[in-house]
């Protein structure tokens, strides 16, 4: 299935709305397994389940560790297992997006809602970046194991700082390297052109983009109704 | 037409830059611009395209020029219409995920119709025979694959000139020819072609014109014919890499053909490998490797594209886990994590292995008990004694690369690895490279090096 961008932002907007409005892990739950549905028939790849996983990790967590553990120690994991999973459903809806949106859809598609250029390109390089960073992490994670860098370092507080600094400092020269690079690039290409640029990957709404965006408002809709009138 | 007149420039932040440049690039020619590192050729092919001063900002006199239309009165939009530009490193001069917008990126800035780009598209997707690569990620892609994109994405801009700066850098030799490939297309086509390189084999039979630089200033200029028939004692002088085509491997007792029977005799004062079967990610190879490299010794490796020189390295350092079989020094099996501990290496990318902010503390970074004096004495092999207190991210690409060399003869380990250490390095670079490991290997270390560069490998045996 392929859904067009404004879907797709729409579809987080209200998945947003609803998470603010929503205490009920019931509706969480609906929610994870509705929005998983759409990723997997967006990208066609079990693996990208491994979101929803996690979340139904922090359910048990929440519901068979917590009564049993002393109340310290769910009071200390309770910031992480409650709060951070109910943003999942958002976080989910960046994955769909992140995953199955080419920049030059995006920006084809935005420049024909006429959103400012320079907010366009920006948003562009963010997403663009995304995969180099993750790329960097790794290089970086390899070159970390076979230096040993905290080698001859016995004071525990100072190795943990060591390391922290050993992966930012290469990690920030490698940003600012990149960024500059993307930019001379596409400067050097014509990206600051006074024209209005061909939207080539631009594509109509069709019908299955109603149908989502109808099916979201609904369930918004539903989630409402289910918080000030049942709830 | 391209005129530098009297063109002197320097960077804000007062990195080099150049002097005195006065050349002339004459319609459908094609210039090489050579030089060792940080010759000022790079800012040159920054000044053809815009960049600088627009982007890159500094102090400019003299005039560029180019059909008599002064570049310093320009947008950068205005002159990317006249010169397409391809990187060195493609990771950063992508702006989009997909092949066929990125190739059309110039096109779309300008706001061409739509059907205009279409037709483009497919005209160049067939004279450029790259159908297949259309359908993938660029993330997906190769070096080499990425590179050819670039090159399609400056051709469909039907711009005259286009302006390259070592589009070879990180290529192995198969991609090279490619690129070669690439470049006479272009200059079939009548374009203007301006290339920076440091590998300059490769353009034999392209260039026309070749301008050396040194220190920021043109020295030398050659027709092309007489420069590569230059003799080798002055080409090792200007410090510049084979200017011939040498893809031969020298057949020499320690080049290892990767999958290439090694029988193990003794394996005392020895690393071996038995029936090592490599693996990377869900890819894996079926033939086993087997060998057996004596402690004193530098080893070669070669092999073909895709036979996984890169993941043979990297097993051996314990960043990958084999299939089966066994890694042994001195006849005892070395875990994976044992092997992390045991080698030391250096990896392509430079800039991910400098963690400290002076060359020295970089030295020191892993190995507190290494001593003064030892650091004096590899940093006077290397040629870094005048960098001792700079910070390694602002060195140049071939100092940066013998800061991690430095800093790997330093961390005790006597076993290294090295993935294409020499891969960006001018002539001069490589013979310090090259002299460095030796000294490893007399002192009684063994070295393992992944190389295409046939120049370093004769280097390594004189």
């Amino acid at each position: 299935m392929v859904l067009d961008i404004r879907t797709k932002l729409l579809v987080m907007l209200l998945t947003a709305t609803c998470v603010s409005l929503n205490n009920n892990v019931a509706v969480e739950i609906g929610m994870m397994l509705i929005l998983s549905l759409l990723l997997i028939l967006c990208t066609k790849n079990l693996h990208d389940l491994w979101l929803l996983l996690l979340y139904f990790g922090f359910v048990a967590i929440e519901f068979l560790v917590f009564p049993v553990v002393p109340d310290t120690v769910s009071m200390l994991l309770s910031m992480p297992v409650v709060n951070i999973r109910g943003f999942f459903p958002v976080l989910l809806c960046v994955f769909l997006i992140y995953k199955t949106t080419e920049v030059s859809q995006m920006m084809a598609t935005f420049t024909k809602m006429h959103i400012p250029k320079k907010l366009i390109i920006t948003l562009a390089v963010a997403v663009r970046y995304i995969p180099s960073l993750i790329e960097e992490w790794h290089h970086i994670r390899d070159a970390m194991a076979v230096r040993n860098v905290t080698g001859g370092i016995r004071n525990p507080v100072r190795r943990i700082l060591l390391r922290v600094e050993c992966y930012l400092v290469p990690l920030f020269i490698s940003m600012i390297r990149t960024a500059d690079g993307l930019s001379a690039a596409a400067i050097a290409r014509g990206i600051d052109e006074p024209v209005t640029p061909t939207c080539r990957r631009y594509t109509r709404l069709r019908a299955i983009d109603y149908l989502m965006m109808t099916a979201a408002i609904a369930l918004t809709a539903g989630c409402f109704y289910f918080t000030y009138f049942r709830g | 037409m391209i005129t530098f007149e009297h063109v002197t420039f320097s960077y804000d932040n007062a990195e080099s830059g150049v002097t005195d440049i006065d050349f002339t690039v004459q319609d459908g020619e094609c210039v090489l611009l050579c030089g060792s590192s940080g010759c000022g050729k790079t800012t040159l092919t920054k000044m053809m395209n815009g960049l600088i001063p627009s982007f890159y900002t500094g102090k400019l006199e003299g005039k560029v020029s180019i059909n008599r239309k002064n570049l310093a009165d320009m947008e950068i939009y205005e002159i990317s219409r006249m010169v397409s530009s391809v990187f060195q490193n493609p990771k950063t001069q992508f702006f989009n995920t997909d092949a066929e917008s990125e190739i059309t990126f110039p096109l779309e800035n300008r706001g061409m119709d739509v059907k205009e780009i279409n037709r483009r598209l497919q005209a160049v997707t067939a004279e450029f025979g790259i159908e297949k690569l259309l359908s993938k990620s660029l993330f997906e892609m190769s070096g080499g694959e990425q590179q050819i994109i670039a090159f399609a994405s400056a051709y469909i801009s039907d711009t005259d000139i286009i302006v390259l700066d070592e589009p070879s850098a990180n290529l192995d030799a198969g991609a090279m020819q490619t690129v070669r490939r690439m470049l006479r297309k272009m200059k079939q086509a009548g374009k203007s072609i301006i290339v920076a390189e440091h590998r300059l084999a490769y353009l034999n039979g392209i260039v026309d014109t070749v301008h050396y630089l040194e220190n920021g200033r043109l020295t030398h200029t050659w027709k092309a014919s007489d420069f590569y028939s230059m003799q080798d004692s002055q080409r090792r002088e200007l410090s510049l890499r084979d200017l011939h085509e040498t893809a031969e491997i020298p057949q020499l007792p320690d080049v290892y053909t990767l999958g290439s029977a090694n029988s193990a005799t003794d394996i005392k004062n020895a690393l071996t490998a038995d029936q090592l079967l490599l693996k990377r990610g869900k890819k894996t190879w079926d033939y086993p490797v087997n060998f057996q490299f004596p402690m004193g010794k530098i080893i070669c490796v070669v092999g073909e594209n895709g036979m996984g020189k890169s993941t043979f390295l990297r097993t051996l350092a314990g960043l990958e886990k084999e299939q089966s079989g066994a890694v042994l020094l001195d006849g005892r099996a070395l875990r994976k994590k044992q092997r992390r501990r045991t080698f030391g290496m250096v990896m392509q990318n430079v800039d991910h292995q400098l963690f400290s902010d002076t060359v020295t503390g970089e030295c020191r970074l892993g190995n507190g008990a290494v001593s003064d004096e030892q650091i004096t004495e590899i940093l006077d092999l290397l040629q870094l004694s005048d960098y001792r207190e700079q910070h390694p991210q602002s060195l140049s690409g071939g100092q940066r690369q013998r800061v991690t060399i430095a800093a790997v003869l330093l961390s005790g380990k006597q076993i290294l690895l090295l993935d294409e250490p020499t891969s960006g390095l001018d002539y001069g670079n490589m013979m310090t490279v090259s002299r460095a490991l030796r000294a490893h290997a007399a002192n009684g270390g063994l070295c393992i090096v992944v190389t295409h560069d046939t120049e370093l490998i004769r280097a390594l045996y004189a």
